[in-house]
């Protein structure tokens, strides 16, 4: 069996690589350097556009801040108006405490998963696997309920539950349809 | 060996925590979700059971059941364009940095390209929002705002950000292919398509498959793109509702629309029963034919 551990040292050659310049390897690189720019153009506009003024912005958004156009007022004015740094904070608590429980709570179940054999265990993993297909928010309704029934649903802390049985990164953004309602959205 | 009463109760102890959490936060309200569908809670009389008739609401309201109709076809073009444009993509990337051109440069592509999909969805909505701006935009046609052409620029906006997964899965499948075959087909003078097609690609069906349900799940899940674009009643005209925004609407309400928490139950029960059927058709036809190889 193939095992694969983490090491201190790169596991790519560090070697230069010498085999010559052929067809094949500039048509590799050239459609991966297509791709690259594709996925990375778009996200360059925002950063150099972050960096003009407003009326520069929608004058000639994919120009690059030269002279009257370059201002740094929009990070200034992120720290003043924004309310950024408890935004940061409270993305900072919701990530690590959902990373951390789902981490530890779900490494013990996996070992004893796989480390014992009982009848039970893939009615078990069987079980688990279907949270994993199905979407938490066709359960929204009841799990508003159950919130209400612990007294939580006036508090953020209510909706770590709900991040923490779905990790895929998506679901943190669909938090918020969970609770429409909480105190302190916008 | 561990006798079997302390291995039930060592198994017990370790998966108690992740249980709880699940039963709690996942199986009681899915399961809840499917009870309440078959209540009316609107009444002054409280819980009145009304059998199927929240269903036969939602399949004969006329108006109620075509947005329905409509959200489902959506969600299978949304899906479908995901298939036909995302995977293969992630494909080509996959297969591209596994055919042995590369060198060092191969965990740096790797990286950059996965960029997008560690972005917020609000941040991917903002900014194609300010590409396909017509006015100001790289295109003069609004291609947001026209019926015709929303549902697949919103697709593709998400294909934009998610092809990073399906490269990075497939990447690791094809990594594990045996590298003596390859040599193997090299030797005897086997072409790079022909070795990808004829040796990796076989080898790495069951990976291939599982992106796509993968990917149907994802879809039929989408809810985050479409919501942070257009709200929730997502426009011009309903032409990109997908069931995740019909199911917030006829859940939250929204405006021109009353909440309806019993409705909004019937049709995440509908929502439900599709995605589980069509997984399990997926498992039942397609994955338990697949052969295992020693190689």
């Amino acid at each position: 069996m193939q095992m694969t551990s983490i090491s201190s040292k790169s596991a790519l050659p560090a070697k230069a690589d010498i085999r010559p310049w052929t067809l094949e390897r500039i048509t590799v690189h050239l459609v991966l350097i297509g791709f690259v720019i594709l996925a990375l153009g778009p996200i360059a506009v925002v950063i150099i556009n972050s960096l003009k003024t407003t009326p520069a912005i929608f004058g000639a958004p994919f120009a690059l801040p030269f002279g009257d156009t370059f201002s740094l007022a929009g990070y200034g004015r992120v720290f003043t108006r924004g309310n950024f740094l408890l935004n940061y904070r409270n993305s900072i608590i919701v990530t690590v405490s959902s990373v951390g429980l789902t981490v530890i709570v779900s490494t013990l179940a996996a070992y004893a998963l796989v480390e014992y054999k009982l009848r039970i265990v893939p009615l078990l993993a069987g079980l688990f696997l279907i949270g994993v297909m199905l979407p938490i928010r066709l359960g929204t309704i009841p799990i508003i309920k159950i919130m209400a029934a612990l007294g939580h649903y006036r508090y953020a802390a209510g909706a770590y539950p709900c991040l923490h049985r779905d990790e895929h990164p998506a679901r943190r953004d669909a938090d918020d349809d969970l609770f429409p309602h909480r105190p302190g959205r916008a | 060996l561990t006798h079997p009463a302390a291995a039930r109760w060592s198994l017990l102890l370790f998966i108690l925590p992740a249980l709880a959490i699940y039963l709690m936060f996942a199986v009681v309200p899915l399961l809840s979700s499917i009870v309440m569908s078959f209540f009316d809670t609107n009444k002054e009389l409280g819980n009145v059971f009304v059998g199927i008739g929240n269903y036969v609401y939602l399949f004969t309201q006329p108006s109620v059941s075509a947005r329905f109709w409509n959200a489902l076809l959506n969600n299978t073009k949304y899906f479908a364009i995901h298939v036909i444009v995302e995977v293969p993509i992630g494909l080509l990337l996959a297969g591209l940095l596994t055919s042995g051109a590369l060198r060092r440069s191969e965990g740096v592509y790797r990286t950059l390209l996965f960029i997008p999909a560690t972005l917020s969805v609000v941040i991917v909505g903002f900014i194609w929002r300010l590409i396909v701006n017509p006015l100001w935009g790289l295109v003069g046609y609004p291609l947001l705002g026209s019926q015709g052409t929303a549902l697949t620029t919103i697709s593709l906006m998400s294909v934009w950000q998610y092809v990073g997964i399906p490269m990075v899965f497939l990447y690791s499948a094809l990594l594990a292919v045996p590298n003596d075959l390859v040599e193997a087909a090299r030797l005897d003078g086997a072409s790079p398509w022909k070795i990808f097609w004829d040796i990796k690609f076989p080898l790495i069906v069951p990976q291939f498959g599982l992106i796509v349900i993968l990917t149907f799940i994802w879809t039929f899940n989408g809810f985050d793109l479409v919501f942070a674009l257009n709200g929730s009643a997502p426009g011009p005209n309903y032409s990109t509702d997908i069931l995740g925004t019909y199911f917030y609407r006829t859940f939250f309400g929204s405006s021109g629309q009353v909440a309806d928490l019993d409705l909004g139950a019937a049709v995440a029960t509908v929502i439900f029963t599709i995605m589980l059927l069509v997984t399990a058709g997926y498992f039942w036809f397609v994955q338990r034919r697949l052969k295992s190889h020693q190689v």
